[in-house]
């Protein structure tokens, strides 16, 4: 029997702790893999196939590799080393067999070259078998209209292998070098050396909430200035974070321990003092854990919620998908209505509305005051409060029964204003005339004072953005304005809904070549920029997913290894507590505790930061995003909880298999 | 009235086909009365620790009846066994299982804490009984803290704190120096004598059995002789090491 057999039977005999560091690592193998082999796609870098989103995606994907490339090291290091301390009996036995230090490190090397060639081997296997897979969703949510073309690209492979063999082989040889078998009795003794009661210190106790609390108030004060307190803030969160693991965990749990009624009280006092040292010897994991679940959490809310902000407000402000303004209605030729039917028609876009509205021009000419003085658009210009086109109120109902917006009845003299003053990312819609009880409009050249009876943002057409407001007044004072109005004055709104909408790109492409050369007809569509956006968005959340996935699932592992790790030194103990007649029930209920707490504790963390990250960014981006957030965590946290089952199940097992 | 009563106890290893069986009980049988301090002595392999076990509920035999205050273990599920254990018998091993993330004293009150009695109780009950065995100074300490005596009369403490129909005691003084040795069988007697515990020890020690009431010897799983304490330790211990005598196995050398 060789080193090599030992090495070999080892990975066999301890198939539970290593089943999931094999397991992240094949992950990462894979996912690195898949990025490298879309990288690499001769498609891909041809900026004419694919157009600059491809080049995008491809540099966003390379940033993800290296960070790939960074956390693997991390978790590579702290899961070799975490593992090498949990066995130094094993390397003390070894030793007295007469193995020498040199020996020693080979054989663990060779362990850890078995198992990073197999995670390496099936993290490739399953990169290639997914990779088309990933180039299928690529395709799906760019819009393509040619799948790129699957292949392998032997480069990404010969990367691939390169980067994680020597970074795994790189790591551990470094590792082994910090055995040291000095003392043969020592080591024997093995883990079970005596572990001190960890201790705290007040002042970083206090600097831990202190720190917290200080990055907490400033984010949520700072408003837009947050972008030059955002660093400070990083700095005493991190800081903060930091000492509530190491420090303030110890100084809590000692205080419970304090409380002779809960310490006292049934499997409270092992739970209590074992999670004391637990919390302690994992605290630079969770704080890491922590960090970088705030990361993930925070990022994933800002980029959907930027996503489904932009998907709100576009709506909001062109609630039809195409659109014409005729300025001096009848008084063109408007074949291009017939054509743009026709043209949708044939991309297979069948049309759900087709409205016509009739419009007027209108200026502010009263006196005004403006409260809400911010535009959304350029913070150095006012809000646009001149420009309105006017609309009756029975086309205004008609249109808001259709796209299921309130309706409104107004008598004569009264006036309803949508304003269409917003951002396309966030900033909330604010209104910008409120605070004014008349309203004066200058209409052919007669000043009419309305009563205002209300606003809101968006409404019923598109409308351009020189010409931000849309006022509805009274069907006779309309008949009226109409009638005194020349015919070259009157405006014809034309607004089309069509199925199928965000596919129309190539459609709105032929209709806009198609466009007469007259300056009296105006074509407005949404649909081009929108679907730009969204897929770069789309794109963004896509590669952010997998990374954060990775994350999740690797710092998982790394808490789940170190817990596996423990379980000799705690096999112990629970014999111990067994013999003295614990029940299977009540270990049962400890571990449970105690790992809930080692898997749940990073998360509360990891939410409370985002949750100030999220608020000193509704503050910037002065729109509500909780919502979008909370569906983000709510996701994380399900699968926080299956990993949790996962893990405490694993670990109940093993307990259960100990024998008295 | 009898404490602990076993029948006919008889226990064969590897029940499976094709194993070696092993008989490591056959027909033993053994009864402790309440305040009696009994010794079980044997040469190694002679079923002394599979008896503890099966005493101790942590093990079960192949056949043969075993009531602790008139209760029969065996009849009881996981749970209920768990149960028993904890609150019908006290144990001392020769390695002390004391955990090392509790203090001292957090590990004499354990049987307490998970039968959640009272705090003040509690403290009452722990002042009480380190007073007796002498270790109030060592209270606040960890067991990695104190001599290897130091723990095993924590252990001693936490075995009788919570006032158990019998204590099982495994080799207490195994891994003990005669100095140590002395103090823990001391702190036994003194248990014994004041607080009327019920003690069974399981020992190789004819010095530490010299303390006992009665010494029952054991050789292949069988009863083979019981020798009853007269009034002085020396004779008795003299006794004892002419019966180990007769008894062989690796008892030989020392005669």
């Amino acid at each position: 029997m060789t080193l090599r057999d030992i090495a070999y039977k080892n990975i066999r005999g301890n198939f539970n702790r290593y089943v999931m560091y094999y397991l992240s690592n094949t992950l990462v193998v894979m996912v690195f893999f898949i990025f490298a082999n879309f990288i690499f796609n001769p498609v891909v870098s041809k900026v004419g196939t694919l157009g600059m989103k491809g080049v995008l995606a491809a540099n966003t994907m390379i940033l993800c590799e290296v960070l790939i490339l960074v956390f693997t090291v991390l978790f590579t290091f702290y899961s070799i080393s975490s593992f090498l301390k949990s066995r130094e009996k094993e390397f003390g036995l070894l030793s007295m067999f007469g193995l020498t230090k040199a020996e020693i490190r080979r054989y663990v090397i060779y362990e850890n070259l078995i198992v990073s060639t197999v995670s390496i081997i099936t993290g490739l296997l399953l990169g290639i078998l997914f990779s088309k897979l990933f180039f299928m969703a690529i395709t799906v949510i760019m819009f393509l209209d040619a799948e790129v073309p699957f292949s392998i690209s032997l480069r990404a492979v010969v990367i691939t292998i390169l980067c994680f063999l020597t970074l795994f082989q790189g790591l551990s040889i470094l590792v082994t070098l910090r055995i040291k078998n000095n003392n043969i009795a020592e080591l024997l003794r093995g883990a079970r050396v005596a572990q001190e009661p960890p201790k705290f210190s007040i002042p970083k106790t206090i600097m831990a909430i202190v720190f917290i609390a200080i990055g907490y108030i400033i984010a949520v004060i700072s408003g837009i200035a947050i972008i030059l307190t955002m660093f400070p803030i990083l700095f005493f969160t991190v800081t903060g974070t930091y000492f509530l693991f190491t420090q303030f965990s110890v100084f809590f749990t000692t205080k419970i321990k304090n409380n002779k009624r809960v310490f006292y009280k049934g499997t409270n006092i092992i739970t209590l003092s074992q999670i004391v040292h637990r919390l302690k010897d994992n605290a630079k994991v969770l704080f890491i854990v922590s960090i970088l679940g705030a990361v993930t959490l925070t990022a994933s809310a800002t980029v959907y919620s930027t996503q489904q902000s932009i998907k709100y407000k576009t709506l909001l402000g062109n609630p039809h998908d195409i659109s014409f303004m005729e300025i001096g209605a009848g008084l063109n030729d408007m074949y291009i209505l017939d054509k743009a039917e026709d043209i949708l028609r044939e991309h297979g876009h069948l049309l759900k509305y087709k409205n016509q509205v009739t419009l007027l021009k209108a200026t502010n000419e009263g006196e005004f005051i403006l409260v809400n003085s911010k535009n959304a658009l350029n913070p150095n210009k006012k809000p646009n409060t001149e420009d309105f086109y006017i609309m009756s109120n029975s086309d205004y109902n008609k249109l808001a029964d259709q796209f299921k917006k309130q309706k409104v009845t107004l008598s004569q003299g009264e006036v309803y204003i949508n304003s269409y003053e917003f951002g396309v990312i966030g900033s909330k819609a604010e209104k910008i005339f409120v605070g004014n009880e008349f309203i004066t409009l200058g209409i052919n050249g007669d000043n009419y004072k309305f009563k205002l009876k209300g606003e809101s943002a968006g409404g019923v057409i598109d409308v351009d953005k020189n010409r931000t407001n849309v006022a509805i007044v009274n069907d006779k004072d309309f008949d009226s304005f109409i009638a005194d109005a020349k015919q070259e004055e009157i405006i014809m709104y034309y607004g089309y809904n069509i199925e199928d909408w965000e596919r129309a790109v190539a459609a709105v492409n032929e209709i806009t070549s198609m466009l007469p050369d007259n300056q009296n007809i105006k074509f407005t569509e949404k649909i081009r920029v929108y679907v730009d956006f969204m897929q770069t968005m789309s794109l963004f959340l896509f590669i952010g997913t997998f990374v954060s996935i990775l994350f999740f699932i690797a710092t998982g592992s790394i808490i789940y290894f170190k817990m596996f790790n423990e379980i000799r030194n705690d096999r112990w103990e629970f014999i111990s507590l067994k013999k003295i007649g614990m029940a299977y029930e009540e270990m049962k209920q400890i571990v449970s505790k105690q790992s809930f707490i080692v898997f749940f504790l990073p998360f509360v963390v990891a939410f409370t930061h985002s949750t100030f990250a999220i608020i000193a960014l509704s503050n910037l981006l002065g729109d509500n995003i909780t919502l979008y957030f909370l569906t983000v965590a709510a996701i994380y946290l399900l699968f926080q909880s299956l990993y949790y089952i996962f893990a405490k199940t694993m670990y109940i097992k093993q307990i259960k298999n100990f024998e008295l | 009235m009898s404490v602990l009563k076993a029948e006919n106890i008889t226990k064969i290893y590897g029940s499976k086909k094709g194993m070696l069986k092993v008989k490591a009980l056959d027909n033993f049988s053994i009864s402790i009365e309440n305040g009696e301090f009994v010794g079980v002595m044997g040469p190694s392999g002679s079923g002394k620790t599979t008896l503890l076990n099966i005493l101790a509920t942590i093990d079960t035999p192949t056949s043969g009846e075993l009531y602790i205050n008139n209760t029969n273990p065996m009849k009881l599920d996981e749970k209920n066994t768990a149960l028993f254990r904890r609150r019908s018998l006290g144990f001392i091993f020769q390695d002390y299982n004391l955990l090392d993330t509790l203090s001292i004293k957090e590990n004499i009150i354990l049987p307490l804490a998970l039968e959640k009695v009272e705090p003040k109780i509690i403290e009452e009950k722990v002042n009480d009984i380190a007073k007796l065995l002498n270790i109030k100074d060592i209270l606040i300490k960890r067991p990695y803290e104190v001599s290897g005596g130091q723990q095993q009369r924590a252990a001693i403490a936490r075995a009788l704190i919570h006032n158990p129909s019998i204590i099982l005691a495994d080799e207490p003084t195994g891994n003990l120096d005669s100095k140590s040795s002395l103090e823990v069988m001391e702190s036994l007697k003194r248990l014994n004598e004041e607080r009327k515990a019920t003690i069974m020890m399981v020992t190789h020690d004819p010095f530490a059995a010299s303390f006992c009431h009665r010494i029952v010897m054991i050789k292949d799983g069988k009863f083979f002789l019981e020798i009853v304490k007269g009034s002085n330790r020396q004779a008795f211990f003299k006794e004892i090491l002419d019966s180990l005598s007769l008894l062989g196995g690796n008892y030989n050398d020392i005669a």
